[in-house]
């Protein structure tokens, strides 16, 4: 078993076959060997923590993705498309979704964080540039010169 | 707050000086005996103040008091000039700290162009996406910018945005599609408007990665493609139109002077390359289109593929008006002229064949003249006459000793014709035992509709019944058919016969079929079945409950969840014997609504359901 604790100092404590879905742990455990020693993850909160290895228990017997896998998946044509389980899942809010996205960058899992960016991919599919700021809450801080190259591609754009 | 009060109220007061100056109406002021352009201060960026102080108290008149408004109409507008172009700034520095805060701003930088280039793996991308992106904010633009992936779709735009995409997708295999509508007559030919398209692209074809030309005359096309496209991986060649009396084009040159080394995908409608072509080497993909072949051309093709491209793992067939092309020479009605391949043309990796729309004899050529992976996904569809049976489509007794045993599935093998397919299926006892999947979908014949019940009878018992086909099937479709269609009352013990299906599917079935096939009768039919799919329906909510009651375990559920159903003397009729049904899809099931399916989440663990409907979809 694997003792993780969180940045608000909650201790989870985990198989070692769901905690080495993230590249991080493994490594660390690799690097320590056999060790009581609780892992500090400073970067993840225990809620975040908590859905992140229920993303892990979920997947622990799927082989690891090596990187003949991953340098595959270049050739291979990729799909948004997410696997019915990872939708239920990933099916959180707003601010739930990027604190996965950034913990699962930062645990170094590549599946869930490809669950994430796909999500966020499919939330952008099709929208305007304004639905999309209004959707992440963000803000034109275009130049007015800037602005004005934009309303000249989007004249290109629709021209045809 | 960002603004500092006294800021605020510096805004406001310019803001009405503005509002005044703006008039620019000299006689207004002029009237004004005495003008109160009183501006105690002037707006000063730097300090943050207003560093002039301007009383107009003095009284004149005439020019004077022209040349003083002039002055300080001036002195205003270069103030409120000053003052725009801070707030501008503050402003712009402000905004951006907010968006500092804002989750989205978290993110790093790489995922999010992993974001965008899943983004661009979205089967339905189109350019505005890429644009659209880019047009967020700076932070986004910048991002979208340093993803050349974004930027590598090009289609039928205008000249400077290909430009842009050029420069943006950087060194990255370009997607190239061009498409035009269909010709009408009178419109200016598409040779002009292909010309302009390609000239800026020409010079990048060291990295074209995909072309796809649809609706184009090859003879268009050919003159330009006369180099090498190293990284080229797709190819998708799409004539303009096909009438019924027309020909495919037999093209004798072939494009890029054969440089595609890269080439793994090759998709051809309308037109087709010589079989010696070194287009058909090294593909992983073949689909044809509207490609009418002799016996020869096929046969040379099938030849080239088992020698040139080991790896081949799809193969594709599409005939859109099979009565016509290829009739001559293959047979029509099922009268196969030509023999049989002596030695079938082994392709050890291929996984998939799709023949849709040709005439029975010319698939079962094709399925007969391969040895393809033990593996083989078969989908077929095809018309069956009325003088043929299913022998005619599935290969021959010979290619049934070949080819069947190998087959893990037969996707939509729709039975078309009016004749009796289940002799077929009979004829096929012990040499199908690999088939796992089977739909049943027939399409009523106007001619022959009082065979129809029988036919589909037989066909069922041909599956089940006391002597097994089909030892290994696990699923079963049925796809438009009515109880009235089928007479399914006698099939009871041929249905629960069926020794391993444990996926049912009705697709567009009636309610009477669906329950006649589930939950009629003492026997429960399909007793192992644990999925079931209804599909277009308009089983109702109480026949639905009833249903799924009958297939689950008492022991499973919540009594009291049920008291609400309204049936109180419901009794666990789930038979010993009978598999408990674990997964449950609704899809465009008009009269199940969320009460429902709340209610069904409790009887069975995993409820799927799209809140759909199919009327006026």
């Amino acid at each position: 078993m694997v003792n993780l604790v969180t940045s608000d100092n909650e201790s989870f404590t985990v198989e070692k076959a769901v905690a080495s879905r993230s590249v991080l742990i493994k490594n660390m455990l690799e690097d320590v060997g056999e060790s009581d020693q609780p892992i500090p993850l400073p970067n993840v909160t225990a809620s975040v923590l908590k859905k992140v290895l229920e993303y892990c228990d979920h997947h622990k017997n799927e082989p690891m993705p090596t990187s003949e896998d991953l340098a595959a998946e270049d050739t291979r044509k990729r799909t948004t498309d997410i696997g019915e389980w990872d939708q239920k899942f990933i099916q959180v809010d707003q601010e739930m979704l990027f604190e996965i996205i950034l913990a699962a960058n930062y645990l170094d899992i590549k599946p869930l964080l490809d669950v994430g960016c796909k999500t966020v991919a499919n939330m952008i599919k099709g929208k305007t540039p304004e639905e999309i700021r209004k959707l992440f809450n963000i803000v034109n801080d275009f130049t007015p010169e800037e602005e004005a190259q934009i309303k000249k591609e989007n004249e290109w754009a629709e021209d045809r | 707050m960002f603004w500092k009060p006294s800021f605020a109220r510096l805004l406001s007061r310019i803001n009405t000086l503005r509002a005044r100056a703006s008039l620019n109406h000299y006689a207004s002021f002029q009237s004004l005996r005495r003008p109160d352009f009183a501006i105690t201060s002037i707006f000063d960026p730097g300090s943050y103040n207003f560093i002039s102080v301007v009383h107009s108290s003095t009284r004149k008149t005439g020019s004077d008091v022209l040349d003083k408004i002039d002055e300080r109409h001036e002195l205003l507008k270069r103030t409120v000039a000053a003052f725009d172009e801070f707030a501008r700034q503050e402003g712009l520095e402000n905004r951006a700290e907010r968006d500092h805060s804002t989750r989205a701003f978290r993110i790093p930088t790489e995922v999010y162009i992993q974001i965008f280039e899943w983004l661009r793996c979205h089967y339905r991308f189109r350019i505005k996406d890429a644009m659209s992106v880019s047009h967020v904010s700076r932070r986004w633009r910048d991002v979208a910018l340093g993803t050349p992936t974004l930027w590598t779709r090009i289609s039928t735009i205008r000249k400077e945005l290909i430009e842009v995409f050029l420069i943006r997708s950087k060194t990255a295999p370009l997607e190239i599609i061009f498409w035009t509508k269909s010709k009408i007559e009178g419109e200016p030919d598409i040779g002009p408007a292909l010309s302009d398209f390609l000239a800026p692209l020409l010079p990048h074809l060291f990295r074209w990665g995909s072309l796809s030309m649809s609706r184009v005359e090859p003879h268009f096309l050919a003159p330009h493609l006369l180099s090498p496209a190293p990284q080229l991986r797709a190819l998708t060649l799409s004539r303009h139109e096909w009438q019924r009396d027309d020909c495919h084009e037999l093209l004798s040159a072939t494009p890029f002077i054969g440089g595609l080394p890269c080439l793994r995908e090759l998709s051809l409608a309308g037109v087709f390359f010589s079989p010696s072509s070194p287009l058909y080497a090294g593909l992983t993909k073949l689909h044809f289109r509207h490609v009418s072949f002799s016996v020869t051309l096929l046969s040379l093709l099938l030849r080239t593929l088992s020698e040139s491209s080991p790896r081949l793992e799809e193969l594709h067939f599409y005939w859109k008006f099979l009565d016509y092309y290829g009739a001559p020479s293959w047979g029509v009605s099922g009268q196969i002229l030509i023999g049989q391949t002596q030695n079938p043309f082994p392709l050890p990796s291929l996984r998939e064949i799709v023949i849709k729309g040709a005439i029975a004899a010319v698939a079962r050529w094709i399925l007969s003249s391969i040895y393809p992976s033990p593996s083989v996904r078969l989908e077929i569809s095809t018309a069956v006459g009325n003088d043929e049976g299913l022998r005619g489509v599935l290969p021959s007794y010979s290619d049934v000793l070949n080819t069947l045993p190998f087959l893990s599935s037969i996707d939509h093998l729709h039975v078309l014709g009016p004749s009796y397919p289940h002799r077929e299926l009979l004829s096929l006892h012990g040499k199908a035992g690999g088939i796992q999947l089977l739909t049943i979908h027939f399409t009523p014949n106007p001619y022959t509709k009082s065979n129809y019940p029988d036919a589909r009878r037989d066909i069922l018992r041909s599956i089940g019944g006391t002597q097994t086909y089909f030892p290994s099937l696990e699923g079963l479709t049925f796809c438009d058919i009515t109880t009235r269609q089928f007479h399914p009352g006698g099939l009871t013990q041929v249905i629960a016969n069926m020794p391993r299906v444990d996926q049912l599917a009705f697709h567009s079935c009636s309610r009477s079929l669906v329950e006649a096939l589930t939950i009629n009768g003492t026997q429960k039919p399909f007793p192992h079945m644990t999925s079931l799919h209804i599909h277009r329906s308009f089983i109702t909510a109480e026949t639905l409950i009833k249903l799924v009651k009958s297939r689950v375990n008492v022991d499973d559920v919540h009594i009291d969840s049920w008291t609400a159903l309204q049936e109180s003397n419901f009794r666990a009729a789930c038979i010993d014997s009978c598999a408990s049904l674990d997964t449950l899809i609704l899809s465009q099931c008009d009269k199940i609504d969320t009460s429902t399916v709340a209610v069904l989440k409790k009887l069975v663990r995993d409820v799927q359901w799209d809140d759909s409907r199919h009327i006026g979809s």
